[in-house]
C-alpha cells in the first residue's frame, strides 16, 4: 500500500483546480487542499501512480502548471475512507497564484441562450472556467468568502451544484443564478427604474435609439452606445472631451468582428480566448468611421461579460462602443455611486456585485504575428511569472505616464494592472491604493527593497523615496532592456536596443534612443541617438511642431529658416534662441518631429498621436529607399535625414524616414555586435509599438543571424518598466 | 536621487532646499521669520539678473523681501540691516541708484535701515545684498492653528515677477506692459494684522511660486491644500506667455504678493480689506485647507479633474519629457 503526497505549483486558484482533481482522483482515498503557494494532494493507492500524468491530463483549461513535486511512501493501511476536498485552512498563507478576470467561456455562453437551462439569460452567469476573479477578490485566497460574492447566499439549487462533484460548477466560487445571484438594474436620473432582464432589455432598446449609457461590466464601467450611430458616438466624444482618439468597440461575435476588420489567425485566437483584450486591427467596415476618423485601426473586443452578449441578443446592434467611463486618460469609474452621479448619460445599467479593484481593458497588437502588449490590465494582471531562485521581497514602482507596479516574492514576479498618468490626482490615488493593495493581497509584510525610476520628479519615485527605507533607483531605459531579459529568462550577454519616448538619463539629460550592452553582470550604455536640443519642455510633447522647430533649429542654426517652415507659429519659434532647452536622445521625439515637418500633425490631442499618424501615412507608401544619416562612434545622427525631410516635405518622406531610421539602428547594432561578438539582441521601448519599426528591424536582425528577444508577455512600453526594475535588482546587475 | 554637490535646485526653495535645512543645517523648515517673544527676526540674501528690472531693482527687492517676511509672522517691520557684496569694477552710479531705492522703499514702509556692511570681491563674481530685519510682533501668526476648511487667499495676480524677469533677461519682447510685482506689503497686510480677523498663516510666495508656497504650507502636516484654477488670479500677459513658453505661472516667482490662510468666516472680510488697497485689488480666495489628502497640493482644473502640484526635486526636468 502506498501514499503519494504532491504539491502543484502554478496558476491553480480560481480555475476549478481542486474540483477537477477531485473528479480525477475520487476513486482513491485521500484529500486535496489549497495551501501556501500551491495545491496539496494526498492519495492512498494499492499501486504506484504516475501522479504528474494524472494531474496534467485532468487540469482545467485555465490552469497553468509550473511544477509538481511528489513523494511516495509506503503505508500500512488507509487513513481515509473516501477522497475529499479540504477547505482552505484558516491560517493558510495567501496564494500568489490567483488568476486574472476571465471572459465568459463557451459553455456558459451556450447555457445563457439555452431556454431550457435554468441560467437562461442570466446576465451574471459564470463557472469554474470563467468570470471575475482578481477584481472581486478581497485577498489572495480565492474562496467565496473572500470575494464580493459573499454578499449573495447560494440558493438550494446552486448549493447543490456547488457540492456535486459531477457538476461543472462543483466548487465554482462565483456560482449564482437568477434566483440567488447579483442582479442588473436600469437607473435613470439616479432612480432605479427596472431590474433583472427588463433592465437589460430597456438598455438594449435605448442603445438602438441613439442613447448613451454607462455599463458596469467586470472591472469597471464603460460608456456605451451603438458604434454605427453618428449622433450617439458624437455624444460620447462630447462627454469624454475627446475629439480625435478612436474608441474601442465590442463586436457582436467573431463573424461580425471579421466583417469589421482584417483579422489574422492570431488575432482571432486572442479575441476568442478568455483574455479577451482589445485588439488593434486594421478596419475595413466604413460604418466604423464615426469611432475612428483618422486611424486605420480599430480597437476591437468580443463580448467578455455575459451582459455584452445579452445587449446584442435583445437588440439588432452589431457593434457597440465600449470606452472606459472617465474623462480622457483619467481614472476608470468603478463605484456605483460615481456612475449614478455621472453627468451626460441617458441611463446607467449596473449590477450589485461589488468591484474591489478597478481594472481596465487590456490592449494588444500583432506585429509579424507576434503579440505586443500596449496595455496590461484585465485578463493579464495579475498572472504570475516564474524566475529561477528564491530572492527577497521586492516592490517595483514602475514609471509615471503608464504605471504598472510589480512585486517579486520568492520565485514569482507579478505585474499589476495599469494606471494612467499619475499627475492626475485620481490616478495617483489609484496608484497609491494599488501599492498597498498589492502588498496586502499578496501578504507581503515587509518590503526588503523598493525600486523606482531615477527620474527626480516622477511621482512614483518620490513616493518610493518617501515611503520605503531601502530604495534602489534604476535608469528608465536600462529597466526597459532588463524587462526583455526577464521575460525571456535570459541571463547571457546581450545587446539592448531601447527605442522609447523619454526617460531620465544617467547623465542628467533625457534619454530615449539607447544602445546598451549587457556583459556578465553589468549593463553599459554603448551608444545612442545623437543628442538634440529640445525647447519648451513638456509643451513640446503636446505640440510636436515645437519639437520639429527645435531640431531643425539645432541642426541649421537658422531661425529664419525654421520660421519659414512653420509660418503659423513664428511668434513662438522666434523665442527659441532665448529660452532654455533640454538635451535629448529620444527616438520617439524624432517621429513627432517628422510628423510635424510633414504637416501631418502639429499639435497632439492625445499621447503619441502625431507619431501614430506618421506611421499610418508611411504604410501607404511602398518603397524601401532610405535617406542619408550618419553614425559616429555608435552615436546615430539623423540631422541629415531631418534636413532632407524639411526640404522635401512630401508624404512619401513618412516612409523614407521609417526606412532610414530602421536602417541606421540596424547598422549601429551590427557594429556593436562586431565589437562585442554578441549575437543576441533585446528590443524594448514605446517606439516598438510602431509596426513598421518593429517588423522591419526584427526581420533585418533575424536575417543577419541575431537571436532577437523582445517584450511579448509584458508591455513593450512603460507598462513593462517595473518588471525590468525587478530583474536588475534580482540579478544584482551593475547598472 | 543623491546629491553630493550643491545644485541650482538646492536654492529653488523646493524640496532640496527643505532637505538642506533639515539634513545639513539640522533645523526645522519653518516660518519666514523667527518669533522671539515680542520680536520677529529674519534675514534674506538677494541675487537677481538683471539688477535693474521693470518694476524695481535689487535694492528695492532686498528691502521688500525682508519686510514681507516680517509681515508674514504678524509683525510690524521696524529695522533693517543691509550688507553688500560687490564685485570690483561695479559702477558707482548704479550703486547710488540701488541705495536710493532702498532708502525710498524703507521710507514708504516706515522702516529704518540701521546698520550695514560692504565687501568687495573679484570682478565677475556678481553683486548681492543681504538684509536682515526686526519687527515688533503685533500678534504672532505661526501656522499652529490651521484648521480644515480654512480659506486660502492670494493677494493678487500670480507669477508676474518670474515672467517679467524672464521676459527682460532673455529679451523675449513679449507683453510690453508686464512688470515685476516687486512691492512691500506693509500698507496691505498691517491693517489685517492689526485687526482681530482670524489669520492662521501667511507667506510671500517668492521663488517656486504659489505651488512651492502651498507645498511648504502642508509640508509634514496632517492636512493638504486644494485650489481652483478658475479662482486663481492670473493676468492676460502672464497667461499668454505661459501658453507660448509652456511654463506654468503656479511655479513662477512673485515679489509683492501674500498667501493668507484664514478662518472661513473671516476670509471674506479680509478680502474686503485687501480690495480696498490698490495692491490687493485682484485678491481672491483660491481654495482651502483639507484633510482629504494630507501633504498634497491639488489644483482643480476647470474641466473637472484634479492635478497634483508637486514639489519637483529638479526644477527644470519635466516629468513627461
Ligand atoms: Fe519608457
Ligand atoms: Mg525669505
Ligand atoms: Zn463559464
Ligand atoms: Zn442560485
Amino acid at each position: 500500500m502506498f501514499a503519494i503526497k504532491a504539491k502543484v505549483y502554478g496558476i491553480i486558484q480560481g480555475v476549478g483546480f481542486r474540483p477537477a482533481l477531485y473528479n480525477a482522483l475520487k476513486k482513491y482515498t485521500g484529500w486535496v487542499r489549497n495551501s501556501s503557494c500551491c495545491v496539496e494532494i494526498y492519495i492512498e493507492s494499492n499501486r504506484i501512480l504516475n501522479i504528474e500524468k494524472i494531474i496534467i491530463k485532468n487540469k482545467p483549461q485555465n490552469a497553468f502548471i509550473k511544477s509538481i513535486d511528489s513523494v511516495i511512501f509506503k503505508i500500512k493501511k488507509h487513513a481515509y475512507n473516501s477522497f475529499i476536498i479540504k477547505y482552505s485552512k484558516g491560517d493558510a498563507q495567501k496564494n500568489i497564484n490567483i488568476t486574472p478576470d476571465w471572459g465568459i467561456c463557451k459553455k456558459c455562453e451556450q447555457e445563457l441562450f439555452d431556454s431550457s437551462n435554468r441560467r437562461f439569460l442570466h446576465p451574471l452567469i459564470t463557472c469554474t472556467d470563467c468570470g471575475p476573479r482578481f477584481s472581486i477578490a478581497k485577498d489572495g485566497l480565492f474562496d467565496r468568502n473572500n470575494t464580493t460574492m459573499n454578499a449573495f447566499k447560494m440558493c438550494k439549487m446552486c448549493a447543490t451544484e456547488y457540492s456535486d462533484s459531477s457538476n461543472r460548477r462543483f466548487h465554482a466560487q462565483t456560482i449564482s443564478c437568477k434566483e440567488c445571484g447579483p442582479k442588473y438594474f436600469y437607473v435613470k436620473n439616479k432612480q432605479v427604474e427596472l431590474k433583472d432582464i427588463k433592465a437589460v432589455k430597456k438598455a438594449a432598446f435605448d442603445l438602438e435609439n441613439s442613447k448613451v449609457g454607462l455599463l458596469k461590466g467586470i472591472g469597471g464601467y464603460h460608456l456605451i452606445c451603438n458604434a454605427f450611430d453618428e449622433y450617439a458616438v458624437e455624444k460620447i466624444k462630447y462627454i469624454k472631451k475627446r475629439e480625435e482618439k478612436p474608441f474601442a468597440v465590442i463586436a457582436k461575435n467573431i463573424e461580425t468582428a471579421k466583417k469589421l476588420a482584417y483579422l489574422s489567425k492570431k488575432e482571432i485566437e486572442i479575441l476568442n480566448s478568455q483574455i479577451k483584450p482589445i485588439v488593434l486591427a486594421k478596419y475595413k467596415d466604413e460604418r466604423l468611421k464615426f469611432v475612428n476618423l483618422k486611424s486605420p485601426f480599430v480597437g476591437l473586443m468580443l463580448a467578455y461579460a455575459p451582459i455584452h452578449l445579452l445587449l446584442f441578443y435583445f437588440s439588432n446592434l452589431e457593434c457597440i462602443v465600449a470606452t472606459s467611463a472617465n474623462l480622457s486618460e483619467f481614472s476608470l469609474i468603478y463605484k456605483d455611486r460615481d456612475a449614478v452621479n455621472f453627468d451626460g448619460v441617458d441611463f446607467v445599467l449596473l449590477h450589485n456585485r461589488k468591484i474591489i479593484r478597478p481594472i481596465e481593458d487590456s490592449i494588444v497588437h500583432f506585429s509579424l504575428n507576434k503579440q505586443i502588449i500596449f496595455r496590461y490590465a484585465r485578463g493579464y494582471a495579475p498572472s504570475p511569472f516564474y524566475l529561477k531562485g528564491v530572492k527577497p521581497n521586492i516592490l517595483a514602482l514602475g514609471a509615471d505616464m503608464k504605471n504598472n507596479i510589480a512585486i517579486s516574492l520568492k520565485d514569482t514576479v507579478i505585474l499589476s494592472q495599469y494606471t494612467p498618468d499619475l499627475s492626475n490626482y485620481e490616478n495617483y490615488e489609484q496608484f497609491n491604493k494599488k501599492v498597498n493593495d498589492f502588498l496586502s493581497f499578496f501578504d507581503i509584510k515587509k518590503v526588503d527593497m523598493a525600486i523606482c525610476d531615477r527620474h527626480p520628479n516622477y511621482l512614483s519615485s518620490n513616493y518610493a523615496r518617501q515611503t520605503f527605507a531601502n530604495v534602489f533607483e534604476v535608469q528608465h531605459h536600462k529597466a526597459h532592456f532588463a524587462s526583455v531579459l526577464l521575460e525571456n529568462n535570459y541571463t547571457g550577454d546581450c545587446i539592448g536596443i531601447v527605442l522609447d519616448g523619454t526617460g531620465f538619463g544617467d547623465d542628467g539629460n533625457i534619454w530615449g534612443g539607447e544602445f546598451f550592452v549587457k556583459m556578465d553582470k553589468t549593463i553599459k550604455r554603448i551608444g545612442h541617438i545623437k543628442n538634440m536640443k529640445l525647447y519648451f519642455g513638456e509643451k513640446a510633447i503636446k505640440e510636436p511642431y515645437r519639437i520639429a522647430a527645435s531640431y531643425i533649429y539645432d541642426i541649421t542654426d537658422d531661425i529664419e529658416y525654421v520660421k519659414s517652415l512653420f509660418s503659423d507659429y513664428t511668434d513662438v519659434i522666434e523665442l527659441m534662441p532665448k529660452t532654455p532647452y533640454l538635451i535629448t536622445s529620444s527616438a520617439g521625439r524624432l517621429f513627432d518631429a517628422v510628423s510635424a515637418l510633414l504637416n501631418i500633425k502639429h499639435k497632439n490631442t492625445f499621447e503619441a498621436q502625431s507619431a501614430m499618424l506618421l506611421e499610418y501615412e508611411a504604410k501607404k507608401h511602398k518603397t524601401s529607399k532610405i535617406l542619408d544619416y550618419k553614425i559616429d562612434n555608435f552615436v546615430v545622427d539623423f540631422s541629415m535625414t531631418l534636413k532632407t525631410i524639411a526640404k522635401r516635405r512630401d508624404l512619401v518622406s513618412a516612409r523614407l524616414f521609417h526606412n532610414t531610421f530602421v536602417e541606421a539602428i540596424y547598422e549601429n547594432t551590427m557594429s556593436i555586435s562586431k565589437l562585442t561578438g554578441i549575437k543576441v539582441v533585446a528590443l524594448s521601448g514605446g517606439v516598438f509599438q510602431n509596426d513598421i519599426v518593429f517588423s522591419l528591424l526584427y526581420k533585418k536582425l533575424t536575417k543577419a543571424g541575431f537571436n532577437v528577444l523582445f517584450n511579448s508577455r509584458f508591455p513593450i512600453n512603460d507598462g513593462g518598466v517595473a518588471v525590468g526594475q525587478i530583474y536588475i535588482a534580482k540579478e544584482g546587475l551593475c547598472v | 536621487m543623491k546629491f553630493d554637490k550643491i545644485t541650482m535646485d538646492h536654492g529653488s526653495g523646493g524640496k532640496l532646499t527643505l532637505e538642506l535645512i533639515e539634513n545639513v543645517f539640522r533645523a526645522t523648515p519653518g516660518l519666514d521669520s523667527a518669533i522671539l517673544g515680542d520680536i520677529a527676526f529674519t534675514t534674506d540674501s538677494h541675487s537677481i539678473k538683471p539688477l535693474f528690472f521693470k518694476g524695481g531693482d535689487i535694492g528695492k527687492l532686498s528691502v521688500c523681501g525682508t519686510i514681507n517676511d516680517l509681515l508674514c509672522v504678524g509683525a510690524k517691520p521696524m529695522y533693517l540691516s543691509s550688507a553688500f557684496i560687490m564685485e570690483e569694477g561695479f559702477e558707482l552710479d548704479e550703486l547710488e541708484k540701488i541705495a536710493q531705492s532702498m532708502r525710498d522703499e524703507a521710507k514708504n514702509a516706515n522702516v529704518k535701515i540701521v546698520c550695514g556692511d560692504t565687501k568687495v570681491v573679484e570682478a565677475g563674481k556678481g553683486f548681492y545684498i543681504n538684509t536682515s530685519g526686526i519687527g515688533k510682533i503685533i500678534r504672532p501668526i505661526d501656522g499652529s492653528n490651521i484648521c480644515e476648511n480654512d480659506q486660502i487667499i492670494v493677494t493678487g495676480n500670480i507669477g508676474e515677477h518670474g515672467f517679467s524677469i524672464l521676459n527682460e533677461r532673455e529679451n523675449l519682447n513679449l507683453a510690453s506692459n508686464l512688470q515685476s510685482d516687486c512691492a512691500q506689503l506693509t500698507s496691505l497686510i498691517l491693517p489685517i494684522i492689526e485687526s482681530d480677523l482670524d489669520v492662521h498663516w501667511m507667506r510671500d510666495p517668492t521663488r517656486g511660486g504659489i505651488a512651492m508656497c502651498l507645498n511648504e504650507l502642508c509640508y509634514k502636516r496632517d492636512f493638504g491644500v486644494e485650489i481652483f484654477e478658475e479662482l486663481v488670479p492670473i493676468s492676460e500677459e502672464v497667461s499668454s506667455i505661459s501658453e507660448m513658453l509652456g511654463i506654468e505661472p503656479y511655479y513662477s516667482a512673485n515679489e509683492g504678493k501674500m498667501v493668507i490662510v484664514a478662518n472661513p468666516v473671516d476670509a471674506p472680510k479680509i478680502l474686503d480689506i485687501l480690495h480696498s488697497n490698490p495692491l490687493g485689488k485682484n485678491a481672491n480666495i483660491i481654495g482651502n485647507i483639507t484633510k482629504d489628502h494630507p501633504q498634497k497640493v491639488l489644483l482643480n482644473l476647470n474641466y473637472g479633474t484634479k492635478r497634483l502640484l508637486s514639489m519637483p526635486l529638479v526644477e527644470k526636468m519635466p516629468r513627461i519629457c
